[in-house]
């Protein structure tokens, strides 16, 4: 892992090189900017906070496939996953290096919403700092784990919309598709219990975000986004290994 | 350096390398010469650990470039054909990136960056945008990126694609530079390139070796027979008749003309017949426009293997350095 430093660095400050990166940011503040307005005129406390950051769990289903897309597709389209892997680099270095750097993008992304936790205390709020703090953690694990399942597509295609497009169908299908087909979302009416909906509630990623939302960080959920953060990585290093099979 | 012991590469349905053995020697330049399609950047990127071969194994440095890829990656430097970079970076920087990645200690860096910026002659373009430059210079920042780790292997495959002759001429006096100091193996179809720089040949064809030696031991075992042009004024039956009386005659075709006929003959190896046929010609009152000798070029060599084995005879070795 001695190259991780240096290709880490490479794959963070590489999104500041393309406009794409500036425009998905710029987006995904306004968005956030006026989600937040409208749930503080709601609701003018810490709830306002929490609801926030609940619902950007659910609109990072579609900012994340924005930031994976390009990672290894781009590499694999443009030649120079071919540099990278002639290089005594190893392909769980690339994977992990890719997956913090995008890592890093998402939390600098994120970074500017703590400034609304101020805005709260200016309109006479009281904000619970535990519960903002751990709603950001749940935040972040979630990101993380949408970042790992966007590696691993981005890694079977060189095709970058391809790769948005794949990505955002499975974390919409696990975000929202699986709650609302096992009503294990409190949002959303409870139309029809199917076949195995426990198993399948289990795997809804919304689910494991509504302790965070509370307060509380529970190892079950922290182990569930670690579970699929691993899996997601050793998909992705597997995808890179198939070169070698084919 | 290399050995390369019965390598084969099949994709689905299609033998790209089929059953090729050949080793290179330290401190050898060798060409790997062949048409677009013939194996010679598939079986580079076996040699670079980019994917492995079907069957048969390749060894650099005495490291299999299967089991013991990583080892072998620390000691090439690669540079394939489409030159493949990081567009958003600059030439230091990336250069920096590349030679961090292949190990080269930080002390060290900034001294090793900047002696490939000189050899290479990118010092006028050190702070551009790679995206911004020229075929030539992305070319040479590509050469320069393989070089900065001092590798103990260069493959290049087909380096001067794509440049106008003056960056061709630039580029190979690099390459023959750098065959100073480091083993060499230079993929490229363009044969006068090769006879320049290589000190041996490989030719593949169709996924095999089909030739393997220095270029001129491989133009003259090639040539076997020697061949002569002759253009003569005079009556056609009896200039043939005259020539085919000649000792050491193999072979001979003629294109006979209103006035001129021109007769190309082939010979024994050892046989040179000019000086017969001039006097032959002179003493019987016929004219003499035309009488020289052919010799035959790595073209000619490639062109004539590459069409018997097209036309269905099998392709077989030739000459071993």
């Amino acid at each position: 892992m001695t190259n991780l430093p240096a290709l880490t660095k490479r794959e963070f400050t590489s999104n500041f090189y393309s406009p794409m990166a500036y425009v998905i940011a710029t987006f995904y503040l306004v968005f956030a900017g006026l989600s937040f307005y409208i749930l503080l005129k709601d609701q003018r406390d810490a709830n306002a906070m929490r609801s926030l950051l609940t619902f950007l769990g659910f609109i990072h289903t579609i900012f994340i496939p924005m930031v994976t897309m390009r990672l290894i597709s781009e590499e694999r389209k443009s030649g120079t996953l071919e540099m990278l892997v002639t290089a005594p680099v190893s392909d769980t270095e690339i994977a992990v290096s890719k997956f913090l750097g995008a890592t890093l993008f998402t939390a600098l992304m994120i970074a500017p919403t703590v400034l609304f936790t101020w805005v709260i205390t200016k309109v006479g709020g009281r904000p619970d700092y535990g519960m903002i703090k751990a709603s950001y953690l749940g935040l972040m694990l979630l990101s993380m784990a949408y970042i790992a399942i966007g590696l691993f597509i981005s890694s079977l295609t060189a095709n970058q919309i391809v790769a948005a497009i794949l990505t955002f169908v499975l974390l919409f299908t696990f975000y929202f598709l699986v709650g609302f087909l096992t009503g294990s979302t409190d949002s959303l009416p409870l139309h029809a219990k199917i076949p195995w909906s426990d198993i399948l509630g289990y795997l809804h990623f919304g689910a494991h975000l509504q302790s965070f939302g509370k307060g509380l960080v529970d190892s079950r959920d922290v182990v569930y986004f670690a579970s699929i953060i691993v899996l997601g990585l050793f998909l992705t290093v597997k995808s890179l290994e198939s070169r070698r099979w084919r | 350096m290399i050995q390369v012991s019965n390598l084969t590469k099949r994709y689905a349905g299609f033998t790209a390398v089929d059953n090729i053995s050949f080793t290179v020697e330290k401190g050898e330049i060798v060409g790997f010469l062949g048409k677009n399609g013939a194996g010679k950047s598939t079986t580079m990127k076996m040699l670079s650990c980019f994917f492995p071969p079907t069957f048969g194994s390749a060894r650099v440095a005495g490291f299999d470039c299967v089991t013991d890829s990583m080892e072998v990656r620390r000691r090439i430097g690669y540079m394939p054909e489409r030159v493949p970079l990081y567009e958003d970076m600059r030439v230091e920087e990336y250069l920096d990136y590349r030679a961090r990645l292949r190990g080269v200690p930080r002390r060290q860096r900034s001294h090793a960056v900047n002696e490939v910026i000189a050899t290479i002659g990118l010092k006028e373009m050190r702070r551009k945008l790679v995206g911004s430059l020229s075929k030539g210079y992305r070319q040479r920042t590509g050469l320069a990126e393989a070089i900065v780790a001092k590798p103990e292997l260069l493959i290049l495959d087909e380096p001067t694609a794509g440049l106008d002759p003056g960056q061709i001429r630039q580029v190979r006096e690099v390459i023959k530079e750098l065959g100073k100091k480091t083993t060499l193996l230079l993929s490229t179809h363009i044969l006068s390139e090769v006879e320049l720089t290589a000190t041996r040949i490989l030719l593949i064809h169709r996924g095999r070796i089909v030739a393997n030696g220095s270029p001129g031991s491989l133009v003259g075992g090639a040539q076997g027979t020697r061949r002569f042009h002759a253009e003569v004024r005079g009556p056609v039956p009896m200039v043939e008749a005259m020539l085919k009386g000649l000792p050491g005659m193999r072979g001979m075709s003629i294109q006979a003309g209103e006035e001129w006929s021109r007769f190309t003959i082939d010979t024994e190896p050892e046989v040179d017949l000019r000086a017969d046929v001039a006097k032959f010609v002179v003493d019987n009152g016929w004219d003499l426009r035309e009488l020289r000798e052919e010799r035959m070029t790595l073209e000619d060599l490639f062109v004539q293997i590459t069409r018997t084995d097209e036309a269905g005879a099998p392709a077989t070795p030739k000459a071993e350095a």
